[in-house]
C-alpha cells in the first residue's frame, strides 16, 4: 500500500511539473484594412522594446487572410510596425506592446495625400525640391514625437513640373513647409529660411487636418526665400571614450511649438552652425548618445533668441546623464496562499519600466517636451530582474510599471534606507531625485501575485447626464494604507463611461467618480502623488461611500459607479 | 566706518548698482575671422536650346580646397557669418552675375535635373567647378541646356490594383555590335523613381535615346519582392523590352505596366549550434547570399538574414530560388566569439528547413595602436574614432577568395587598445576607416615587432596579442600644377591627382581635385616616397571618352614639408607605362 501511495504521489508530482507550462515564444494575430478587409501581403516588423543589448528584429509577410505569426520569441516586450504601401497603423494599435502569448488584430487606415506645386520667388517650378510635412498633433489633440509623418518617412520632393504628392501620411493636423533644399547633397546647408504653406513664414502657417483617406490638393506653396540667420558655437564635454562614428548631435526646436527646425553636428573643432534660421524665439540642445546608450551625456537646452542678426558664440556643455539602476524581486507566495493561475509563470524580462519626471527642473528637455508620452523609451529588466533606466536628466522621478498578464501587482518601491534610517524608502510615496550625472542604484521593485482588476461604467443621476471629462479613482480603505501611493489609482473614462483597471492589489478601496476639467491631458500627474490630496480624495470619496473589497486574484466586470 | 572703508564700500554699492555691461563683441571660439577680399566675380549666360534662359536660378557653393581639415566657420567683418551658399538669377538674355566673392573654389550648378548638357550624347547638367584668385573676375562660365524627357505611367497588379511606393527602373537599350540590343544603367541618372499612392511615377532628365522601363524583381523596399521582374510593355525578358525612343524635352505617357505574376518567396530555417558540443549559439546574426553556378542565366537576386534565438533556431523569408551561401556575424558593433565554415543550402520549389550551421569557438587579435612621432592628447583621442575591419580567410581553400570565415568591425579604444573575437583561423587582413578623417595614416601593420607583409596568420583558436597598428600624423603637403603640353585644359574637365606612399603594405593614398587651372594640393601626408598618378577623362579617337592614367611622377615629402611639382601631359594621350 505505502509503495503504491508513492509511485502514485510521484506520478501526480510529475504530473504537476509537466502541467507547468513553457513559456509562450509565439505572438500571433490578422491585420486588417480599413473596410475590414485582410491586408494579405502586408509585412510586419516586429521589434524589442526597452532591451538595449540583444535587441531583436524579425519580420514576417501576412498571408491572404491577412493572417501572420510570430515564433521563437524570447520572453519580453515587443512593438509592431506594419508596413502596407498606401496604408498606416491607427494611433492606438502603433504604441501597444505585446508579448508572448498574445493574439493581435491590428486595423490600418488609408493614408492621407497632399499634393501641389511648389514655385521659387520668380515664379518658376522648383525642381526637386524638398517638401517637409511636418504633423503637429493626432486627431484626438495630442502633440506626436517628432517623426511620426508617413511609413515612408518626410522625404517627398517636387518633379520637373515643381509638383509634389506626399502619400501614406499618419491622420493628424500638419503644417507644410519648403526649405528650398533642391536635394542636390552637395549643395549644403540652406541659407534661406522655410516657407509655409500659403507661403507665409511659419506663424502664419495653416494647418492642414488630414484624415484617414484625405486628399487634399492644391497645397501649393511659392517659396519666398527669406533670408534665413545662422547661429553657431561650440559643444564642450564632448567624451571620446568608445565612439566612434559617433558625434554629438544637436538640435535646434521652435520653443512655442516644440518643432525640429533644424540639426547639425559639430565638426572636429567641436564647433556647429545651423544656416536658415527665421527670426523667433528656440530651444537648442546637444546630445550625444553612446553605444549601447551607457555613457550618454547632453546638454540642458538653451534658450536662443534670433532677432534680425546672426547668434554667435553659444556653448553648449554635455553633461551625463543620470540612470537608476535595481532590481525586480517576486515576492515568493505565502504557505497555503492559492496562485491565481498555477499553469501561468511570470517572466521578468515582460516587464516594462518607464520614468515620469516630476518637471521640477524647468531646465530640461523632459519639461519642454514633457506631454509628448511616448517620448520616454521603456526599460526592460534582464532575465535577473535587473534593470537600469538611463538617460535622465537631473530632476525628481516616479516609476510607472507595464505588468504582463492579468496576476501580478505591485507591492512596493524601495531604495536602501538613508543615514541613520532603519527603513528603506519607499520610493513610491515620494519621487526620486537625481543629480546631474548620478548613478543611483538599488530600487527594489516587489511583484506579488494574487491581483485583481475591476472593469465596469460609470452611470450618471438619474435624469442627469455625465460630464465630457470624468475620472474614476480608487482609494485604499484601509486607513493604514493612506500613504500607500501604490494603492490609488486612476483613470479616464472613455465615451461611453466605462473604465478598467487591472494589477490592483487586493484590498479594500473606496471609489470616486470625479470631473477633471478640459484641459487636463490623458497622462496627468496623479492626484495621490501628493499628500493633500490624498488627504482630499479621502474625504470625498468617505462621504461619496461607494466601497468594493477586491478578493486575490478576482476580476469584477460590469461593475456600476455612481456619479 | 574709517574713511578708506567708506570708500570702498561706496565703490563696492556703486559696483553692485551698475550691471557690468556684456563685453563688446568678443569674438565667438569657434569662428575664424574672415579677412578674405571679396572682390571675386562669376558670370556667364545660360541658354536652353540654344535660347537665352531668362530666370534661371544658379546657385554656387564654396567647396573647401582643404578637404582634409574641418571647414572653419568664418565670421565677416559685420560680425554675421559667412554664408557659403549663394544665388543668382539670370536676366532677359539668360545673363547671370554674382560678384563680392572672395577667392577660393566654387561650384556652380544652374537650373535643376530636369535638364541636360546640350552635347552630342546629353551628358547629364553637371555642376562646374570654378577656382578664383584673389581679384579674378571670370567671365563665359556658360550653360547650354537642354530640358530632359520624361517617362511616365502606371503600375497595377493583377486585379487592377496600383502597386505603391514600388521603384520603377529606367534602362538605356543599347544596340551592341552584334547587332542585340541589351540594356545598360546609365550612370548617374535618376534611373529610379517610386510609384505614389495611385501607382504612378515619372521619370524626368532622360537624354534623348531608347529606354527600356521595368518594375517587379528586387525591390528594395520592405521585402517588395512580390513581382517578378516585367519589362514594358509585358514581358519578362529584357530582349523582349520595347524599346521606347525619348527626345530631349519630350513627355511620354502611359507607359504602364501590369505585374500579374506574384513571385513566389520561401523561407528557409535552422539552428546554429557549436560544432564540438552540439550547444546552441544564440543571438548570433547569420546572413545568406545567392551564389550562381558558372553560366548561368539566373539573375534574380537573393539574400537573408536573420538572428538566432535563445535555442540558436533562425528564420530567413522572402527568399528566391537559387542555392545559398551563409555566414555568421556579429551584429553592428557587437562581438562574438564564434565563426562558421560558409554553409549552404538550396531553395527550389518549397521552404527549407532543418539547416545545421556548425560554429567553432574562434581566436582572438588584438593589440594596440600607436601614433609614430607623436604624444600629444588631442592626436591621440582621434585613434578612437578609427573603425577596424578585419575578415579572415581560409588558408587552404584557395578558389573560394570570395567567401571568407569571419568578418568584423571594432572600435580603437581610447587607450588605444582593440580587440577582435571570434577570428575563424586563416589569413587575417585588417582595414581601418578614420571616418574621413585623412590626419591620421595607418602606415604599417607590426606584429611581434616585425612588419606584417599582407595579412596575420591565425591557428584554430589561437589568441594572437601582439599586434600593432602604426599610425602616423602627417602634416606634409604636395602643391603642384599640371601642365598640357598640347592643346590649353578646359574647364568642366575633371581631372584628379592621387598620390600613394611608396614601401608600404597598408595602401596609404590620397586624392584630390584639379582645379581648372590646373592646380592642387594634397595635405596631411606623412613623410615619405609619394608616387603621384594624373587621371583624367580622354578622348579616344572613336568618340567616346574615358577616365585613363594621364601622367605619373615621384615624389619625396620630408616630414612636415611643402613640396611643390610641376607634372607635365599630353590631354590627348594617356599615359605609356614604360616596358
Amino acid at each position: 500500500m505505502k509503495a503504491f501511495i508513492t509511485v502514485f504521489s510521484l506520478l501526480l508530482l510529475g504530473g504537476i511539473a509537466l502541467a507547468q507550462a513553457k513559456p509562450e515564444t509565439t505572438i500571433s494575430g490578422k491585420v486588417l484594412l480599413d473596410d475590414g478587409q485582410p491586408a494579405s501581403g502586408a509585412h510586419l516588423e516586429i521589434n524589442s522594446v526597452g532591451l538595449r543589448q540583444n535587441r531583436r528584429s524579425e519580420s514576417v509577410e501576412c498571408d491572404e487572410t491577412g493572417g501572420f505569426k510570430l515564433t521563437g520569441l524570447a520572453p519580453g516586450s515587443y512593438s509592431i510596425e506594419v508596413a502596407a504601401p498606401g496604408y498606416v497603423t491607427d494611433e492606438a494599435t502603433a504604441r501597444r506592446v505585446y508579448r508572448p502569448g498574445e493574439t493581435v488584430t491590428i486595423h490600418l487606415v488609408k493614408g492621407g495625400v497632399v499634393t501641389g506645386k511648389i514655385t521659387d520667388s520668380a515664379g518658376e517650378p522648383l525642381v526637386n525640391a524638398k517638401v517637409k510635412l511636418q504633423r503637429l498633433r493626432d486627431l484626438n489633440g495630442n502633440r506626436v514625437r517628432n517623426g511620426d509623418t508617413s511609413f515612408l518617412g518626410d522625404d517627398f520632393h517636387t518633379d520637373d513640373r515643381g509638383i509634389y504628392r506626399a502619400f501614406g501620411l499618419l491622420p493628424g493636423v500638419y503644417v507644410v513647409g519648403v526649405d528650398g533644399e533642391t536635394g542636390e547633397r552637395w549643395l549644403g546647408s540652406e541659407n534661406e529660411a522655410p516657407t509655409y504653406y500659403p507661403s507665409t513664414t511659419r506663424d502664419a502657417a495653416m494647418e492642414l487636418t488630414v484624415r484617414p483617406g484625405d486628399e487634399h490638393s492644391s497645397i501649393d506653396i511659392r517659396f519666398r526665400g527669406d533670408a534665413g540667420r545662422a547661429i553657431s558655437g561650440t559643444v564642450t564635454g564632448t567624451f571620446e571614450s568608445s565612439q566612434p562614428f559617433n558625434r554629438p548631435g544637436l538640435t535646434l526646436l521652435n520653443a512655442a511649438t516644440k518643432e525640429p527646425v533644424a540639426s547639425s553636428s559639430p565638426n572636429q573643432n567641436n564647433a556647429f552652425v545651423l544656416f536658415g534660421i527665421p527670426d523667433g524665439e528656440y530651444e537648442l540642445f546637444a546630445r550625444q548618445i553612446g553605444r549601447r546608450e551607457e555613457n550618454s551625456a547632453g546638454s540642458l537646452p538653451l534658450r536662443v533668441s534670433v532677432k534680425g542678426a546672426d547668434v554667435t558664440g553659444l556653448s553648449l556643455r554635455l553633461m551625463p546623464y543620470a540612470s537608476i539602476s535595481g532590481r525586480v524581486v517576486i515576492e515568493s507566495a505565502k504557505p497555503g496562499e492559492a496562485k491565481c493561475d498555477p499553469q501561468a509563470k511570470l517572466s521578468v524580462e515582460e516587464i516594462l519600466l518607464r520614468h515620469k519626471s516630476e518637471l521640477r527642473n524647468p531646465r530640461t528637455l523632459n519639461a519642454l517636451l514633457g506631454d509628448i508620452d511616448e517620448a520616454i523609451r521603456p526599460t526592460a529588466p534582464d532575465e535577473k530582474g535587473e534593470f537600469t533606466l538611463r538617460q535622465l536628466e537631473p530632476d525628481a522621478y516616479r516609476i510607472e510599471t507595464d505588468l504582463p498578464g492579468e496576476n501580478w501587482f505591485v507591492r512596493s518601491m524601495t531604495l536602501p534606507a538613508v543615514g541613520a534610517a532603519k527603513n528603506k524608502t519607499d520610493a513610491a510615496r515620494s519621487p526620486i531625485t537625481l543629480k546631474a550625472g548620478e548613478k543611483l542604484t538599488g530600487l527594489e521593485i516587489t511583484l506579488a501575485e494574487g491581483a485583481a482588476s475591476l472593469s465596469g461604467r460609470v452611470t450618471p443621476k438619474p435624469g442627469g447626464n455625465l460630464p465630457s471629462r470624468l475620472r474614476v479613482h480608487l482609494i485604499p480603505a484601509e486607513t493604514t494604507a493612506s500613504d500607500d501611493v501604490l494603492r490609488y489609482r486612476e483613470t479616464v473614462i472613455e465615451k461611453n463611461g466605462s473604465f478598467e483597471f487591472k494589477h490592483l492589489a487586493p484590498g479594500k478601496y473606496l471609489m470616486l467618480a470625479r470631473s477633471s476639467s478640459d484641459t487636463e491631458s490623458n497622462s496627468q500627474r496623479p492626484a495621490a502623488f501628493d499628500s493633500t490630496e490624498r488627504t482630499k480624495l479621502r474625504k470625498e470619496a468617505e462621504a461619496a461611500n461607494q466601497q468594493l473589497e477586491l478578493l486575490p486574484c478576482q476580476h469584477v466586470k460590469d461593475h456600476v459607479l455612481r456619479f | 566706518m574709517r574713511p578708506v572703508s567708506r570708500l570702498l564700500s561706496l565703490v563696492f554699492l556703486v559696483l553692485l548698482a551698475c550691471p557690468i555691461p556684456a563685453l563688446a563683441q568678443t569674438r565667438s571660439t569657434e569662428l575664424t575671422r574672415d579677412i578674405r577680399p571679396r572682390n571675386c566675380s562669376i558670370s556667364g549666360r545660360v541658354t536652353i536650346n540654344g535660347q537665352p534662359a531668362a530666370n534661371v536660378q544658379v546657385q554656387f557653393l564654396e567647396f573647401p580646397t582643404e578637404s582634409n581639415a574641418p571647414q572653419p566657420i568664418r565670421q565677416t567683418v559685420d560680425g554675421s557669418i559667412n554664408r557659403n551658399t549663394h544665388k543668382a538669377r539670370t536676366d532677359g538674355e539668360g545673363r547671370y552675375q554674382i560678384s563680392n566673392l572672395p577667392p577660393g573654389r566654387f561650384v556652380v550648378a544652374a537650373a535643376s535635373k530636369a535638364f541636360l548638357t546640350a552635347t552630342a550624347n546629353s551628358q547629364n547638367n553637371e555642376p562646374k567647378m570654378v577656382t578664383l584668385d584673389a581679384g579674378e573676375s571670370r567671365d563665359n562660365v556658360d550653360f547650354a541646356l537642354v530640358r530632359g524627357g520624361v517617362i511616365t505611367g502606371q503600375i497595377t497588379d493583377a486585379e487592377g490594383r496600383p502597386v505603391i511606393a514600388h521603384h520603377v527602373r529606367l534602362a538605356h537599350v543599347i544596340v551592341g555590335p552584334d547587332g542585340q540590343s541589351h540594356l545598360q544603367n546609365r550612370g548617374g541618372l535618376v534611373n529610379s523613381q517610386m510609384t505614389d499612392d495611385r501607382g504612378v511615377y515619372r521619370i524626368y532628365g532622360i537624354p534623348a535615346g531608347n529606354y527600356a522601363i521595368s518594375a517587379g524583381g528586387e525591390n528594395g523596399y520592405f521585402g517588395g519582392n512580390k513581382y517578378s521582374q516585367t519589362f514594358y510593355p509585358d514581358t519578362p525578358d529584357e530582349k523582349q523590352a520595347k524599346a521606347i525612343p525619348v527626345k530631349s524635352g519630350e513627355e511620354i505617357t502611359g507607359i504602364n505596366l501590369r505585374l500579374g505574376v506574384k513571385r513566389k518567396t520561401y523561407e528557409a530555417a535552422g539552428r546554429v549550434i557549436e560544432s564540438d558540443s552540439g550547444k546552441p549559439v544564440p543571438d548570433i546574426r547569420i546572413s545568406c547570399q545567392k551564389i550562381y553556378e558558372e553560366g548561368s542565366e539566373d539573375h534574380e537576386g537573393g539574400y537573408g538574414e536573420g538572428q538566432a534565438d535563445q535555442q540558436g533556431n533562425f528564420r530567413l523569408t522572402g527568399l528566391n530560388r537559387g542555392k545559398y551561401s551563409c555566414r555568421v556575424h556579429a551584429g553592428w558593433m557587437e562581438a562574438t566569439d564564434f565563426y562558421a565554415e560558409p554553409t549552404t543550402f538550396q531553395v527550389r520549389d518549397e521552404d527549407v528547413s532543418g539547416i545545421e550551421i556548425k560554429a567553432s569557438r574562434g581566436g582572438t587579435v588584438s593589440g594596440v595602436s600607436i601614433i609614430e612621432g607623436s604624444n600629444d592628447a588631442a592626436t591621440k583621442t582621434k585613434l578612437s574614432r578609427i573603425m577596424i575591419y578585419a575578415y579572415s580567410v581560409p588558408e587552404e581553400r584557395q578558389e573560394d577568395r570570395n567567401q571568407p570565415s569571419s568578418h568584423h568591425q571594432t572600435n580603437i579604444k581610447p587607450d588605444g587598445t582593440f580587440l577582435l573575437t571570434g577570428v575563424a583561423p586563416g589569413k587575417v587582413t585588417l582595414h581601418v576607416n578614420t571616418g574621413g578623417d585623412r590626419s591620421l595614416s595607418l602606415i604599417r601593420i607590426e606584429q611581434g615587432g616585425a612588419p606584417i607583409e599582407e595579412s596575420i596568420k591565425l591557428a584554430k583558436g589561437e589568441k594572437i596579442t601582439d599586434v600593432r597598428l602604426i599610425f602616423a600624423a602627417g602634416t606634409g603637403v604636395i602643391r603642384g600644377q599640371v601642365q598640357a603640353t598640347s592643346r590649353p585644359q578646359t574647364i568642366g574637365e575633371t581631372y584628379r591627382i592621387q598620390a600613394r606612399l611608396q614601401g608600404n603594405k597598408t595602401g596609404v593614398w590620397f586624392n584630390n581635385l584639379v582645379d581648372e587651372k590646373g592646380r592642387f594640393e594634397l595635405s596631411s601626408l606623412p613623410a615619405g616616397e609619394y608616387e603621384l598618378q594624373l587621371n583624367g577623362v580622354v578622348q579616344l579617337p572613336n568618340g567616346d571618352r574615358r577616365m585613363m592614367v594621364l601622367a605619373k611622377q615621384k615624389i619625396s615629402v620630408p616630414a612636415g614639408s611643402t613640396v611643390t611639382v610641376t607634372i607635365p601631359y599630353d590631354p590627348n594621350r594617356p599615359f605609356q607605362e614604360e616596358r
